[in-house]
């Protein structure tokens, strides 16, 4: 019984641990700025929430699904971004930081949406 | 009553009306709601306070600045954990000093904040608002009220304020020990308890925002330290403040089993990034 009550214990704290929400305003030193990589692609979802906003594309060439982080609506509202600046199905010309530890996933740096002619960074 | 009907008789219906008027505008009844003249006195007196309207954006470069060239007197203790913080960012395993979307608190919300705030001044009160972590804010008291003797402790404290000519100095206490006193959101530690925040807030510039704030951090500095933040301010509605909601990038869009549009659990993420953990 103590056993079986220390394992449910257990498998309890291990999903707690996995549904454990992450989100926070952290530092970018996990994605190398001393790498700016620059790829095209098509755009499959742009997030546009808080705390950051993101951007899944699939890169030309590897067929790679990229997953990038952007900061937050309000900073790229005041830089000119809308919701609608990236769309489902657009082109994009992205530069980015990409993530140290490897993998299709990296920082935004700036975009530039072919589909609509519009470069967008941050811009205050 | 009688000759008062009589008297009444004899006016013509023009006379009446006129009667009316003047009868309505001697003796309408107080508006309800009205500012008392002191109140009226007290609007009339923000008029002389100097102009922080518009929007406030932190100068991320003095921050980053400040992180690198103003190094807060830590304890040996605290030292050592900042020492192995800033080796780990270096190393790219950034410490996630602001977690669990508990807010910046103070004076950490006036420090490493990338995101706007306006200022608002009403009688005895000047109220800082927020974009990020919930749109947080600041109320600082300048109706000349003491702080609390035994506060409730909370992410931004108590503060009270007073101006000094063109100046607002602001006083803060009852920081909860949890908040944190962060020089980047990888570099900082707990408070610890028992912080006092002095700050000195004033205008550099037409369009900056000066606030000198000192830290008195006895669980965790071994002496007060002072640091500088500035705001750039921005006018013009495209630079609004916009709704910050800290948790909702965990969530993702979805429907209940009614039917109901909802949030729905999203993939962990990397150190509160978007990057799911394990996808590579």
């Amino acid at each position: 019984m103590k056993a079986t009550l220390k394992r449910t214990a257990c498998v309890a704290l291990g999903l707690l641990a996995l549904a454990a929400p992450a989100s926070a305003h952290h530092s970018a030193s996990m994605f190398d700025r001393t790498k700016p990589t620059t790829l095209t692609g098509v755009v499959k979802a742009f997030n546009w929430v808080n705390p950051h906003c993101s951007i899944i594309f699939v890169a030309d060439g590897t067929g790679e699904t990229w997953n990038v982080e952007s900061t937050s609506p309000g900073v790229l509202t005041r830089s000119g971004w809308t919701k609608r600046s990236l769309n489902p199905g657009d082109k994009i010309e992205i530069t980015l930081a990409p993530i140290r530890t490897g993998g299709p996933a990296g920082l935004s740096l700036e975009i530039k949406n072919v589909t609509t002619g519009e470069t967008l960074k941050r811009a205050v | 009553m009688a000759g008062a009907v009589s008297t009444m008789g004899r006016l013509s219906l023009g006379a009446i009306f006129a009667l009316g008027l003047a009868a309505s505008a001697v003796a309408a009844p107080a508006r309800v709601g009205a500012n008392s003249p002191a109140l009226q006195q007290q609007w009339r007196a923000i008029a002389n306070l100097p102009d922080w309207s518009g929007i406030w954006d932190p100068d991320r470069a003095n921050e980053a600045k400040q992180l690198r060239e103003n190094k807060p007197p830590w304890n040996a203790a605290a030292q050592k954990v900042i020492d192995f913080q800033q080796k780990e960012l270096v190393e790219g395993r950034p410490t996630l000093v602001l977690w669990g979307c508990f807010p910046h608190g103070h004076p950490t919300w006036m420090m490493i904040n990338h995101n706007v705030m306006e200022i608002i001044f009403s009688p005895g009160r000047v109220t800082m608002l927020g974009e990020v972590d919930g749109n947080r804010m600041r109320r600082i008291f300048t109706d000349g009220r003491k702080h609390p003797e035994d506060p409730d402790l909370t992410f931004h404290g108590h503060s009270i304020g007073h101006w000094e000519g063109d100046t607002l100095v602001v006083d803060t206490v009852g920081v909860a020990p949890q908040a944190p006193i962060a020089q980047s959101e990888a570099i900082g530690l707990s408070n610890n308890g028992d912080m006092h925040v002095v700050e000195r807030i004033r205008l550099t510039d037409e369009n900056t925002l000066e606030d000198i704030i000192t830290i008195t951090a006895p669980k965790v500095f071994t002496k007060p330290w002072t640091t500088t933040s500035y705001f750039k301010r921005l006018r013009g509605p495209q630079y609004d403040i916009v709704e910050g909601q800290c948790v909702r990038g965990d969530y993702e869009e979805g429907v209940d089993k009614d039917g109901y549009a909802t949030f729905v659990a999203g993939p962990e993420r990397v150190n509160g990034g978007v990057v799911p953990i394990g996808k590579k």
